[in-house]
């Protein structure tokens, strides 16, 4: 759905409330951190954006091309992207990040969870190996099943695949790891083998991105005036399904958003990947209506035995209406990570109506009906806060007694498998054969030896410098070098101590894709883009 | 009888619509002292939880323990502490900064000491906050510490 379009069509069906305002065409609409982008300015001598809709506009105005400013479409994809285009969506990407996560670097080290360095030790991971199993994905579903797929979640709720953090990730999360392999030294950005990972990466996040977005033709919600919408079909179930809610209902509803959601984050080690939210989708006079998952029980981590001995769900689901007026709404952005954020910063005093259910399945190949969701009664509520409670609690005294390099690696495990290519292995059927012959968890040699790395501030304080003032994003090549410091340097020493190739880990490489590796060993599939114009039925 | 002194300050992730909790600061540096107050204590009932980071996982078995109130040394309402904390309804005062300016000035000069002294001004103490009457900022709440003497 383009919102600035539908509020302009709709204007007379709609009441004048202020937070509508963030869909007239020429506003610069609110800021939420002082903070401007500087990466336009350091690779190009241009201005200082700042976040939000003006800043969305501004760099939209100064792209190369005009990828970020129109609406993509299939035969974007069919003719296939410029190096202008590829580095004009890495831009975008850059200042979207930094919209998104530049308040976050003031919070410091947790005592806990050492989550700058399993970052680090992940993004590297996911820039290495991410691109390989990307186009792994693309060759055993093809580009269309692939599109149809994330299309199709839309219509679905409580799955992982539908989460807009993780499809996000694919895109900035592996070019996170790029920042820090050229930070380090590992390779220089003109190095082929760099180039063909960059352009695995931005083109099925552009895809995936397109079919979540229902093909509307934004690839990120910043460029969509923050939102993003479910299937029609999706906000009728929940809408039939509201109810009224008093002060003492709004308690008993955010004390199980609050518990579930401090779960979620704990499930994925103090990370976004447990909870998304969809909207804000426009109801009724030009109210709010938010969907939110929260992933609650992932069997996939060893840790979420302390989920599955009290039976909690894989996911739990909220839906819940504002009244703008109540809490004098001026913006409501959902951001690309899934996250809401609200200016005034509270949105709880507009939330009127409300209805909640669990979800006990993981991604499944095809959707999941809504009629096979438990719709969670009131009387259950309290309960259900109670174990998800209890949950956290031994979750918390298990880590706490984790060595540090534990946690690391759990960490790495989480961001393996979230927010990145991972989550879409399961409902696509391909998540065994990627743990068994293709050792999903494996670490990449260049990946351990960048935890070594970590210290000397390199994750706290260089790295995050690198990627929010936009230093450390560079573009792709016209021309790519012919000398590979990758080839001869990263993947020489790699092999030498057993790794087999990006794709496979330290596994022998499988006689079915042996012939689909060139000389380096690097992934090359004949995955033509042959979507059909009817790709959505 | 006691009265109220303006400490210091901070960012909330949102507005109360009362003024309070009230609590006495306890500081947590360690994930075991975390462990052995939630393994000890059923109801944290009048304490404020003082930590160092913004990070959400540090916290967590407090907040699901209900504590009434967090006082952070760093990050934003855009933290990971920040979002559940607004989340759980939890009043939380972020990047707590106070009023002596002669405090202030240390971080510019010596962080870890200036961490050190902001920590021993609140630690042990009771304090009120009012997350309801400051202004309005860039995507959160001005939160107000009084300390009860």
């Amino acid at each position: 759905m383009d919102y600035m379009e539908y509020v302009k069509e709709n204007r007379s069906k709609l009441k004048n409330y202020e937070w509508l305002k963030q869909f007239d065409e020429d506003t610069d609409g609110h800021r939420f951190t002082p903070m401007k982008f500087m990466g336009m300015k350091l690779k190009y001598g241009l201005d200082e954006p700042p976040d939000g809709i003006a800043g969305d506009r501004w760099m939209k105005q100064n792209a190369k091309t005009d990828i970020t400013r129109k609406k993509v479409t299939l035969d974007d994809f069919r003719r296939g992207l410029s190096v202008d285009e590829y580095n004009d969506l890495i831009n975008y990407a850059a200042w979207n990040s930094f919209d998104t996560l530049s308040l976050r670097v003031t919070e410091g080290l947790s005592e806990i969870i050492p989550r700058a360095q399993y970052e680090f030790t992940a993004f590297v991971r996911h820039f290495v190996r991410g691109p390989e199993f990307n186009k792994f994905v693309i060759h055993k579903v093809g580009w269309e099943r692939y599109m149809r797929r994330f299309y199709d979640t839309r219509k679905e709720i409580g799955v992982k695949i539908e989460h807009l953090g993780h499809t996000w990730a694919i895109m900035c999360c592996q070019l996170f790891g790029d920042i820090a392999l050229e930070s380090l030294g590992y390779f220089e950005p003109d190095d082929p083998l760099i180039v063909d990972k960059k352009i695995w990466t931005v083109l099925p996040w552009a895809a995936r991105s397109f079919a979540l977005k229902g093909g509307d033709g934004y690839l990120m919600t910043s460029q969509n005036r923050y939102g993003i919408t479910k299937d029609q079909s999706v906000v009728d179930f929940v809408m039939n399904k509201m109810e009224p809610v008093d002060a003492k209902r709004v308690k008993l509803f955010q004390q199980l958003d609050g518990a579930a959601t401090l779960l979620g984050y704990c499930m994925h080690y103090d990370c976004r990947a447990g909870m998304g939210d969809y909207g804000p989708h426009i109801v009724e006079d030009g109210k709010i209506l938010i969907i939110r998952g929260i992933y609650t029980n992932e069997p996939l981590f060893s840790w979420s035995e302390v989920a599955q001995r009290r039976n909690i769900p894989f996911s739990v689901n909220l839906a819940f209406i504002i009244n703008p007026e109540k809490m004098g709404l001026q913006e409501y952005r959902v951001l690309d990570l899934g996250t809401s954020f609200t200016r005034p910063a509270d949105f709880w005093p507009g939330v009127e109506r409300v209805c909640m259910f669990l979800r006990y399945e993981p991604d499944t190949p095809e959707p999941l009906p809504l009629s096979k969701l438990r719709r969670l009664t009131w009387s259950e509520v309290p309960d259900v806060v109670n174990d998800i409670n209890a949950a956290t609690t031994e979750w918390y005294q298990e880590v706490a007694k984790m060595t540090h390099r534990q946690k690391v690696y759990n960490g790495y495990q989480v961001y393996s498998m979230d927010p990145s290519v991972g989550s879409c292995l399961r409902p696509f059927g391909l998540w065994d054969y990627c743990d068994e012959v293709l050792d999903f968890w494996e670490v990449p040699p260049v990946s351990s030896d960048s935890y070594y790395q970590v210290k000397g501030k390199v994750a706290t304080e260089i790295m995050p410098q690198r990627l929010f003032t936009g230093a450390g994003w560079t573009d792709i090549p016209v021309k790519p070098s012919a000398k590979s410091k990758y080839r001869d340097d990263v993947l020489k020493r790699a092999y030498e101590l057993g790794w087999e190739s990006d794709l496979t880990g330290t596994k022998p490489i499988p006689s079915e894709l042996k012939s689909l590796m060139d000389e380096d060993r690097i992934f090359r599939p004949d995955v033509k883009f042959n979507v059909p114009d009817n790709w959505m039925k | 009888m006691s009265t109220e002194v303006l400490v210091g300050e901070g960012m909330a992730p949102a507005r109360l619509p009362t003024v309070g909790p009230e609590g006495v600061v306890r500081r947590f540096r360690k994930p075991a002292e975390v462990v052995n107050l939630v393994s000890t204590t059923k109801d944290l009932k009048g304490i404020i939880g003082l930590v160092r980071g913004g990070t959400m996982g540090f916290s967590a078995a407090l907040l699901a323990h209900g504590i009434p109130g967090m006082i952070t040394l760093e990050g934003a309402p855009q933290s990971h502490l920040g979002i559940i904390a607004r989340e759980m309804g939890t009043p939380c005062v972020m990047t707590f900064t106070p009023k002596d300016e002669s405090v202030t000035a240390m971080k510019e000069t010596d962080y870890e000491a200036y961490l050190e002294k902001v920590s021993s001004l609140l630690e042990g103490k009771k304090v009120k906050f009012d997350l309801k009457s400051g202004e309005e900022r860039e995507g959160w709440v001005q939160g107000l510490v009084y300390e009860i003497r």
